[in-house]
């Protein structure tokens, strides 16, 4: 469907009647006075049941066995922390009131119900229903639960229908300016390219040759040196970014763990450069290797969000380095690694891009250590493991690959600040 | 412009499951619910104990019955605005102890305990059938008290059972009068009350018949 929503008739669904609790009260009051009267003798017992079984006269003997449901289910991909609506109507209830409400699943946030009265056509509008996921992942939504009840509440008829599963992607963190390399493959794009070319950003003023397009010469230029002169553009050229999303462990606080601060970091920068029509591949670095090659588009962010998100059934162990694959690595691509650096073939991958002549930038997000008592055992094994998390980033730092913190709280353009105001240079290969 | 079909939710006389279950605020209206179940649930207790001391054997017993089921049903009543713990295997002994109790107080029927317990306690004592009918009535408020602040829904629901409610009093009265007429079978009173008794009958029965029409007007 365009809005990427699914309609479906959910059918006729049983109805489960039951008592209330309202009228188990008013049994036991109707009950026990007249048992009361009976075994005493006295009449003004059987009074003070009356109350009670008069209102359970008007209890409903026609009552509907089942109900046609029509959901339109929410979309497919929904936004952590974003509500999403989605509508349900019922037909058949009669006379009675329908509740409606979403049993949410772990994970969900559910708005408040909604009432539907009971309409006399036995036809009722629609109402819209509401959830929130408050985390990323692959996951159930929850159930639609639907309670009868009659005016005077003495019978509830309940029915619970099963939402389908939803990808939930991960909130994009805001990146506002990209990295740009000095040297980009030549294909037509948005980025300004330091060789000249027939883009509109203004790179010079040279001298006519014969061929140039008349149309460029630069008139004041030439009426002041009085020669013929150009006016040159600089070309316009599009990336090949890869992002590896390091998946391999999950550290920290939920909600702001490496894993969150991962997919959010991934999620942010494939956003940002498929907007500027760059062409955006993915590595999904895991318990197996999941991957996609560059390619620009709509479709291609959903494609990239989906193993981003839902990672792979089929990839492989990432065992070695040499398994990284060529194909998700084009010559020339940049390279940008979200992760904590804790895993030791990451460390090792990072190398080996770099050396294979990649630019390769990681965004360190880790922003816990490992909890420690007090005692001087546990300080040395921390100020060790300190040291060790230390040295890492200084060895990946001598061989060039530039490390930059982030803490998931703040946009990536503040730690991105020193390479996104000018070019990475690429050096001749 | 059409209305939004989400705002139906509004209903001011909805008493939704969801608004029952969410965690969140407890509202200040059920409170005020909460409050008037635990005096009616008192006045029902004081009122089927006293006088205490012309009670038959096992009244005490009867009357400690009914104040424990009278204080869980409170509380059952409470609990009902405020959202469960969040309880797993792995949780602390003393939240695991304390949802064990919640749930205690929860599941167990405190609001019908307590009425065997009050019938109990009225049919174990000399009570004039006055004294019987008046505890009818404060039953019957109480259990209502019970309905509305454990669905969370606004008394004008109530509104479409006010002539049940009328005729199942009427016929309270009835049974009360009947009882006065079994004690003072002889002379002008007896013909009074019998005509009176009639009446209400015939009232009662007036209120009665149209069932199928109450509710929805």
């Amino acid at each position: 469907m365009p809005d990427g929503r699914a309609q479906f008739e959910a059918g006729r669904q049983q109805i489960r009647w039951t008592l209330s609790a309202h009228t188990r009260r008013l049994l036991t009051l109707g009950i026990g006075g007249l048992v009361a009267a009976v075994i005493t003798g006295r009449p003004e017992f059987a009074g003070l049941a009356a109350p009670a079984l008069l209102l359970l006269a008007t209890w409903p003997a026609r009552r509907p066995g089942s109900v046609n449901m029509r959901l339109v289910s929410p979309s497919q991909e929904v936004v952590e922390g974003e509500n999403v609506p989605f509508r349900v109507a019922l037909t058949g209830q009669e006379v009675f009131d329908a509740e409606l409400q979403l049993v949410p699943a772990p994970q969900i946030t559910a708005s408040p119900g909604a009432v539907v009265p009971a309409s006399a056509a036995g036809v009722a509008e629609p109402v819209q229903l509401e959830f929130r996921p408050e985390r990323w992942g692959r996951r159930r939504i929850g159930s639609v639960e639907v309670v009868l009840r009659d005016f005077a509440r003495l019978t509830e008829g309940s029915l619970q229908r099963e939402l389908p599963k939803v990808d939930c992607f991960p909130t994009p963190a805001r990146l506002d300016r990209q990295i740009l390399l000095s040297r980009m493959p030549s294909r037509l794009g948005e980025h300004s390219a330091r060789a000249p070319g027939d883009g509109s950003e203004f790179a010079g003023v040279r001298e006519f040759v014969p061929g140039d397009r008349q149309r460029r010469i630069n008139w004041a230029a030439t009426t002041r040196r009085g020669t013929l002169h150009l006016t040159t553009f600089a070309a316009e050229r599009t990336m090949n970014v890869v992002i590896i999303a390091d998946c391999s462990a999950d550290v920290g606080e939920p909600g702001h763990s490496t894993l969150d601060l991962v997919q959010r970091g991934a999620a942010g920068t494939m956003a940002t450069y498929l907007a500027s029509r760059d062409r955006v591949g993915l590595i999904r670095f895991g318990s197996q290797l999941g991957w996609i090659g560059p390619a620009q588009g709509r479709r291609q962010y959903r494609r990239l969000m989906e193993l981003l998100v839902g990672g792979t059934q089929f990839g492989e162990r990432p065992s070695a380095v040499a398994r990284l694959p060529r194909a998700a690595l084009p010559p020339g691509a940049l390279i940008i690694v979200f992760s904590p650096l804790l895993d030791p073939r990451m460390i090792e991958a990072v190398r080996d891009l770099r050396e294979r002549g990649f630019s390769v930038l990681v965004l360190d997000v880790l922003n816990s250590t490992p909890r420690h008592d007090k005692s001087a055992i546990s300080n040395l094994a921390s100020r060790l493991w300190q040291l060790e998390q230390q040295a890492i980033r200084f060895s990946l730092t001598e061989i060039g690959v530039p490390i930059v913190h982030w803490d998931g709280v703040a946009s990536l353009d503040e730690p991105l600040a020193p390479y996104t105001r000018r070019s990475i240079v690429v050096g001749r290969r | 412009m059409k209305r939004p079909a989400g705002k139906r939710a509004s209903n001011p006389d909805s008493d939704t499951t969801a608004e029952r279950r969410q965690p969140g605020p407890v509202r200040s209206g059920a409170w005020r619910t909460v409050a008037a179940t635990a005096l009616l649930a008192a006045v029902s207790i004081i009122w089927a104990a006293y006088p205490l001391d012309t009670g038959r054997s096992g009244t005490k017993i009867a009357l400690i019955v009914a104040v424990a089921a009278g204080v869980l049903t409170i509380g059952q009543v409470t609990l009902a605005a405020v959202p469960r713990l969040q309880v797993s295997d792995f949780s602390p002994f003393y939240v695991r102890s304390a949802d064990w109790l919640l749930s205690f107080v929860r599941e167990i029927p405190w609001p019908e305990i307590l009425i065997v317990a009050l019938i109990v306690l009225e049919a174990l004592h000399h009570a004039q059938p006055w004294h019987t009918g008046v505890l009818g009535v404060a039953l019957l408020a109480c259990l209502f008290a019970v309905h509305l602040a454990e669905s969370g829904a606004r008394p004008s629901i109530l509104r479409a059972q006010l002539p049940v409610i009328a005729a199942g009093i009427g016929l309270l009265v009835l049974a009360v009068g009947v009882a006065y007429v079994h004690e003072v079978t002889t002379g002008p009173a007896y013909t009074a009350l019998r005509v009176l008794a009639v009446v209400s009958a015939v009232v009662v029965a007036g209120l009665v018949v149209p069932v199928g029409g109450w509710g929805r007007s």
